[in-house]
């Protein structure tokens, strides 16, 4: 017989002996908890990983979202603030104007009365 | 990686294989049961794979007392990964990649104790099944000279019958580091015991 094929007969695979099974299964017990189940699977970490970036990534665009309206009801705000100071400024000028028109529609009056006396 | 890389040898065609299965394959219905923590499952699998698991790690450790503990050891860490284990096929790899690297870190364990490193020849011999008590204990004198690994490849390729490209997968070895190893083996087994080769 060759020698490679005495040694794999020499080593045929021995009996681990009577109770082993059971002694893991004791181990088993005494070292996880019995409610304990084998880990997660892959998928359901990477569903998970996936769930809570999707859920950052909108968090973020909808606090941008917000943040982004709230600058333009401000602009808008300051603009129509800025359009009625100007409308009132408008309407001073246009007031002042008309006075000053009439105090010196007045003196040109005055001045005819008294080289005209 | 390598758990990948069996993975991805289970899903290839299967490609005919030369080395005939000892045992029928476990049932996917007790791997799939073990996997939600059915413990009745997972001891269907551990008694369809301990005699496997417990020789090579008897004929690495060559003490039976570390070889059920470090066999044990296997088996509650596949309870924890079976998630990774996607068949029977793949299982026997995982199991066999697990117990070799367990029983070498043993091994080393003891080595590195000052009372003495290989274990007793009586020891060694007893885990080889042999009409000719020569061979055993040419065997066991072999065994007494090789560290870890060099044992773990002689393990390998002759109980498992694996050839050296799986065996150097499994121990992260060069696969010419598994030959040379096979080799050095060999002729000293010739040498020391040269009727062993034409006898009877």
């Amino acid at each position: 017989m060759d020698l490679e094929d005495r040694l794999r007969r020499a080593m045929r695979p021995v009996d681990a002996g009577d109770g082993f099974t059971d002694r893991v299964i004791a181990r088993l017990d005494t070292e996880t908890p019995k409610s304990a189940v084998p880990s997660r699977s892959t998928w359901a970490r990477w569903a998970l990983a996936a769930s809570v970036l999707l859920a950052v990534a909108l968090g973020v665009d909808a606090w941008r979202d917000q943040h982004a309206r709230q600058a333009l009801t401000a602009q808008a705000e300051l603009r129509t603030r800025n359009e009625a100071a100007g409308r009132q400024l408008a309407w001073a000028l246009d007031i002042t104007s008309r006075q000053l028109e009439n105090v010196h529609r007045r003196l040109d009056q005055d001045t005819r009365k008294e080289t005209g006396s | 990686m390598v758990l990948l890389d069996f993975q991805a040898r289970a899903d290839a065609p299967a490609a005919p294989d030369r080395r005939a299965p000892r045992l029928p394959a476990v049932s996917p219905v007790d791997l799939a049961a073990a996997r939600t923590g059915d413990r009745t499952a997972f001891a269907r699998l551990v008694r369809h794979h301990q005699g496997l698991v417990f020789s090579v790690a008897l004929r690495i450790c060559g003490h039976r007392a570390d070889a059920e503990e470090v066999a044990q050891d296997a088996f509650l860490q596949l309870y924890g990964q079976l998630d990774a284990v996607a068949d029977d096929r793949h299982l026997r790899h995982w199991l066999i990649r697990t117990v070799s690297h367990r029983a070498i870190d043993r091994l080393r364990q003891h080595e590195r104790r000052p009372q003495g490193s290989a274990a007793p020849l009586e020891a060694l011999s007893a885990p080889f099944v042999d009409d000719d008590p020569l061979l055993a204990r040419a065997l066991a004198d072999l065994l007494a000279t090789l560290a870890g690994p060099a044992r773990a490849v002689l393990v390998l390729r002759f109980q498992e019958d694996l050839d050296p490209t799986d065996i150097a997968a499994l121990l992260d070895m060069p696969v010419n580091t598994v030959k040379s190893h096979l080799r050095r083996s060999l002729e000293w087994l010739r040498t020391a015991a040269p009727e062993l080769e034409h006898g009877s």
